[in-house]
């Protein structure tokens, strides 16, 4: 390759250097709280726009990994300290940083309790998630996968609602639960191969048994991150007690981490055991679709409304991953990304009818059409995609995803497509009650619709969401190339 | 090229309109969007009228979604089918545009509506115009969400609230249908482009699936199903008498003319698929009857203008239906044709009578108002009489033909749908001319307020009305050979599957029906025999039965509704707040805390406890260490 430069080190560190800078601010000065957000604002804006140029600087023809960088860390167990992307976790790099930047702006005018902290935590979660997808060592890996967690339990723990403590405390124990047994398996394949490369363990022939049971721990660690039934009650209250950027950021990137972790352990690793249980897997995806949908259906709080709602389209995903087709993969990555945006931005809606109502209840709302036009509109716009509708990336996704479970099953199809109806049902009755209707809270009249950064903010995410549904290419063209690598392997199983 | 202005002109209007509104006045808006549905409407006509030159063709946009070894592209087909539903969907729209503009300017929300219809223009032309099944589904739920938006329009109503998702979620039932349909045909055929698929049915004949079904059955019963949703076919009806809350430009243009045909044109695009599946095509025919009949046995009962209409556009859809299940497919788009104007004149000819009514839609408190609105009455008539099918007017060549053709369908099921298509046109007669009666004859039923202020509607109201009415008389004198005549080149490249011609003939016995409808309708409403009070009084349980929409939405809320709510709350409070919490985080803490204070005893602080737990200890070991090493 022909830069030098140690771009993908850079871009790990920009956060860093923002948490340092905000760290070394004073605390008592009277203006801690902007000079802190507006700090974390330039940092992540200038993240952002650094990946945006690696992304431009990746080219999904040349090789697989790109931009690598490798220097020898803990030579005895093969631990390296190996840096690279893919067509695959660029991509995410980007949502990360992306969505990092609209966390940032969504707690512009909501946290006023130490903002020093919280923009410190903000970067270092940023940091977190930008390493664990561009970490190319499994112990690196493991160690921004369990790292992201600190800052979210913090940000649950310190700025959410009433009930946060609880929350904050499942959160960790569910992940940490899934994340010793990863640890475990990490330990044995490095024992095995004397390495602990991503690289190398994709192309290293692991035995039947060691890759059953391989498999199954790192199954059940990105499943719990998923969140797949039955390990997915943490995410509810997770979201309902976090504050809005902290919701934005766990719907938007944390939950990517195990759809990722399946796409870069699971499939490429442990090609055999992946058949084995995928029918297994995929029931489960489709109880997950048609179980949250329906418990969303009964929900009275805003949040939860939209937690479950992710946990069906996180359904999809591993629906599409386990497929183990070309398109079903395709769709899982697809999906993963749109709802990235979609949800992330959905969560920042309910952070700013949050921030002046003081409620989540739904009953408490209707109307809001009447006090804030232009937000009810980009709100339609996002519950459409969350929907699913085409136009929007949420169709895009979901649809590679259901033509590739007929070749599974016809009852996939059937169920995950149920789901689709009840998606319909859940969403258009939120937008319903909240927006339409008549004005029964006197809170709700006194709405001021949105405006400035916020509402720029917002409305690139629609657009981005319209762009990525009208022109899917766009973005698939960089993926493809790594995602025909992960089905080469299958295959080639498969054939055998 | 004319087709991509076509489509992308009411587009770029309404979004045009959307970022213009808050800066300009509403006048502006309906200026605009009018203007580009009238400019759209003019290329259709130069591209419609002469017959001969159609030249098939797809014009290619750019890529959508990648699939495996094929691509599908946003594009535009263009084939006489194509041409037929371009002229429908811009002309009546650009009437409707007009009509709205009088009609709705004192409503506040004048330019969202405008915006809403135009928008909704574009995604019927792109549905009609896609060249494969995914931009027809993009097509087709961008005009249940325009519908969705149009239905709660007045959204500080709840019942508009209600019927607007209702109509979405009713619609997503039958959205499924397709998905699946599109799953499998994805599956067998590798590609989802109606040439591609067409050009390799030869090879998919014989292939059955599990469940007894052969293949072409099994997909052409799921995109039925699609089909069933959009256009309001016996069990996903419900949404559309629902529908009516919306404003009634929206009921003529969307829930009459355009958007519940598109399930029938979805059917005759796919009529070489459903040629090769007996099973679905009785099953439409049947499906079809069943909808002609209880639709129209509903609508001799209500009393609400625009129920009245929509029912009877659901049992209109049923005739269309059954011509598709008779394999009469030309027919069935023929049809749609002419219902698309004359049904469009009855909704818009209602809307004046609402209006002059002051937003009385009960037609039992309507009642001599002929001299009031004559140019009104004129157009009911008009288009009462084309739906009934009298001879000059434009219903009769394509109902007629419809009913003809099921005369020669064998089997029991055809035998049954021509008996239904014959006892049908005499419902549709009595309950047209109950409606015509009740509201512009007999003695008035309405408040003197309201009677002091019945008027004509404005000249910018009336003239699409007569536009349409006009179309209504002469549409099917004009076009039937173009339809009906299986010489004449005009489907060719369309792929759609020909049926025999038909030949007219005015002393058909059939004719005989619709007149002894008007006439009962005549003797009860007029001459005021009691035979109508006779059969509340005496045959209650059927008058109940059908004056309450034969009760299927009761029977939806207690079968369907009400469980799925019920199961989501159970699966909520029970699964995930009681088992899952159970078995997960708390029995977790619980158990730890419950072992730690067990084990927490043991350490007493007394030496001696201490001294006797390490000789029990030492016991067991001593054993191990002599014996274990002989292994």
């Amino acid at each position: 390759m022909s830069n030098t430069l140690p771009l993908l080190t850079i871009l790990w560190a920009m956060p860093l250097m923002g948490f340092l800078g905000i760290f070394l601010m004073q605390k008592n000065l009277k203006n801690a709280l902007d000079n802190s957000r507006n700090l974390a604002l330039f940092v992540s804006c200038a993240t952002f726009l650094f990946s945006v140029a690696i992304f431009f600087q990746f080219d999904s023809r040349l090789d697989i990994f790109q931009l690598v960088e490798k220097y020898s860390w803990l030579p005895m167990i093969g631990m390296r300290y190996h840096l690279g992307v893919d067509g695959i976790s660029i991509c995410f790099v980007l949502l990360s940083t992306f969505m990092s930047l609209i966390a940032v702006i969504s707690s512009f005018h909501s946290i006023k309790t130490h903002p020093k902290t919280f923009y410190m935590n903000i970067l270092i979660l940023e940091f977190m998630l930008i390493g664990s997808f561009i970490s190319l060592d499994m112990i690196m890996f493991f160690i921004f996968f369990e790292g992201s967690l600190i800052p979210m339990f913090m940000i649950i723990g310190l700025w959410g609602g009433e009930n946060r403590v609880y929350a904050s405390f499942k959160i960790v124990l569910y992940t940490l639960t899934g994340s010793i047994l990863m640890l475990i398996a990490i330990v044995a394949i490095s024992f095995q191969m004397g390495s602990t490369s991503i690289k190398l363990a994709s192309h290293f022939n692991f035995s039947m048994d060691s890759q059953h049971f391989l498999f199954l721990a790192f199954f059940i660690s990105f499943a719990v991150k998923t969140p797949m039934i039955p390990v997915h009650t943490w995410l509810p209250d997770a979201h309902v007690q976090a504050p809005a950027a902290g919701s934005i950021l766990l719907a938007a990137v944390l939950l990517k981490l195990g759809g990722y972790g399946f796409l870069r352990f699971s499939l490429p690793m442990f090609p055999e055991a992946c058949y084995t249980f995928a029918p297994f897997i995929q029931g489960l995806s489709v109880v997950a679709i048609i179980y949250a949908s329906l418990v969303a259906l009964a929900q009275t709080d805003l949040k939860k409304v939209i937690a479950y709602s992710s946990i069906a389209h996180m359904g999809y995903v591993t629906l599409g991953i386990f497929s183990l087709k070309h398109e079903g993969i395709t769709g899982a990555m697809y999906q993963m990304l749109s709802h990235g945006v979609i949800s992330g931005a959905l969560f920042m809606c309910v952070g700013i009818l949050y921030h002046q109502t003081h409620t989540r209840e739904i009953k408490e709302y209707g109307g809001v059409v009447g006090s804030m036009p232009d937000f009810t509109v980009l709100f339609f716009l996002l519950t459409l995609g969350a929907i699913g509708l085409p136009g929007t990336s949420g169709f895009v996704g979901e649809i590679l995803v259901l033509l590739s479970a007929y070749s599974s099953s016809l009852w996939l199809v059937v169920c995950a497509g149920g789901g689709i109806i009840l998606g319909a049902v859940y969403s258009l009755t939120l937008f319903g009650r909240i927006f339409w209707g008549q004005i029964h809270n006197k809170k709700v009249k006194e709405l001021v619709d949105i405006q400035g950064i916020e509402k720029i903010a917002l409305v690139s995410l629609v657009l981005i969401m319209l762009v990525m549904g009208v022109y899917p290419k766009m973005l698939m063209r960089v993926f493809d190339n790594s995602i025909k690598d992960i089905t080469s392997i299958l295959e080639g199983i498969s054939y055998e | 090229m004319i087709l991509p202005l076509i489509v992308f002109t009411p587009l770029f209007m309404a979004i045009l309109a959307w970022i213009i509104l808050p800066h300009f006045k509403p006048i502006s808006t309906h200026i605009l969007t009018t203007l580009g549905v009238g400019f759209s409407m003019i290329l259709s006509i130069i591209l419609f009228v002469p017959f001969f030159h159609f030249v098939p063709q797809t014009i290619e946009l750019f890529p959508w979604i990648p699939l495996e070894g094929y691509t599908t592209y946003w594009s535009l087909k263009f084939d006489p089918l194509v041409g037929v539903m371009l002229f429908v969907v811009t002309t009546v729209s650009f009437l409707v545009h007009v009509y709205s503009t009088e009609y709705m300017s004192h409503d506040q929300g004048s330019s969202r509506f405008m915006m809403l219809i135009s928008l909704f223009t574009f995604f019927m032309l792109f549905l009609v115009t896609a060249a494969d099944f995914l931009q027809l589904f993009c097509g087709w739920e961008g005009v249940g969400l325009c519908s969705y938006l149009l239905i709660g329009f007045w959204f500080h109503k709840d019942s508009a609230i209600e019927a607007a998702k209702k109509a979405f979620i009713v619609n997503r039932i039958g959205d499924l249908g397709l998905i699946i349909g599109m799953a499998v045909i994805y599956y067998y055929f590798g590609t989802l482009e109606f040439t591609q698929i067409f050009d390799k049915l030869p090879t998919m004949i014989n292939i059955s699936l599990p469940l007894g079904f052969s293949l072409m059955d099994f997909i052409t019963l799921m995109l039925f199903i699609g089909a069933m949703g959009k256009s309001a076919q016996f069990g996903l009806h419900v949404w559309l008498p629902d529908a009516m809350e919306g404003p009634t430009p929206v009921s003529a243009l969307i829930h009459a003319a355009t958007m519940v045909t598109a399930g029938v044109f979805l059917m005759v695009r796919c009529s070489p698929l459903l040629e090769l599946a007996p099973v679905t095509k009785d099953i439409i025919l049947l499906i079809g009857s069943i909808t002609a009949f209880f639709a129209a046995t509903i609508a001799i009962t209500q009393n609400d203008i625009k129920r009245i209409i929509a029912y009877s556009t659901c049992s209109q859809l049923g005739y269309m239906f059954m011509a598709i299940g008779s394999g009469f497919y030309t027919g069935a788009m023929f049809h749609l044709f002419t219902h698309a104007f004359f049904k469009a004149t009855l909704f818009l000819g209602a809307g004046s009578v609402i209006h002059a009514f002051s937003h009385e839609q009960n037609i039992k408190k309507m009642g001599d108002a002929f001299r009031h609105i004559p140019y009104t009455y004129a157009m009911m008539w008009i288009g009462s009489l084309a739906l009934i099918g009298c001879p000059p007017f434009s219903g009769f060549f394509s109902k007629e033909s419809i009913i003809h053709i099921l005369s020669h369908t064998s089997g029991s099921i055809g035998t049954f749908a021509y008996l239904v298509s014959l006892f049908v046109a005499f419902l549709t007669a009595f309950y047209a001319f109950r409606l015509i009666f009740l509201v512009f004859h007999g003695k008035s039923n309405a408040d003197d307020k309201v009677v002091a202020h019945i008027h004509e509607s404005p000249s910018l109201m009336l003239f699409p009305v007569i536009m349409l009415s006009i179309l209504a008389i002469f549409i099917g004198v004009m076009t039937y050979r173009l339809f009906l005549n299986p010489d004449v080149r005009f489907w060719v490249g369309s792929h759609v599957v020909l049926s025999p011609g038909v030949h007219y003939s005015l002393f058909d016995p059939v004719l005989l029906l619709p007149i002894l409808g008007i006439v009962l309708a005549w003797l009860i409403y007029i001459k005021e025999f009691p035979i109508n009070v006779f059969c509340k009084t005496h045959l209650t349980l059927i008058y109940e039965f059908l004056f309450t929409k034969w009760r299927i939405d009761e029977l939806y809320t207690v079968l369907i509704i009400n469980p799925i709510f019920s199961l989501a709350n159970i699966l909520w409070k029970m699964g995930d707040e009681k088992i899952i919490e159970g078995i997960g985080p708390k029995f977790l803490t619980q158990t730890t805390n419950y072992l730690g204070n067990k084990i927490k005893s043991l350490q007493t602080g007394y030496i001696s406890d201490y001294i006797i737990v390490i000789f029990i200890f030492l016991v067991l070991l001593i054993p191990l260490i002599f014996f274990g090493s002989y292994k």
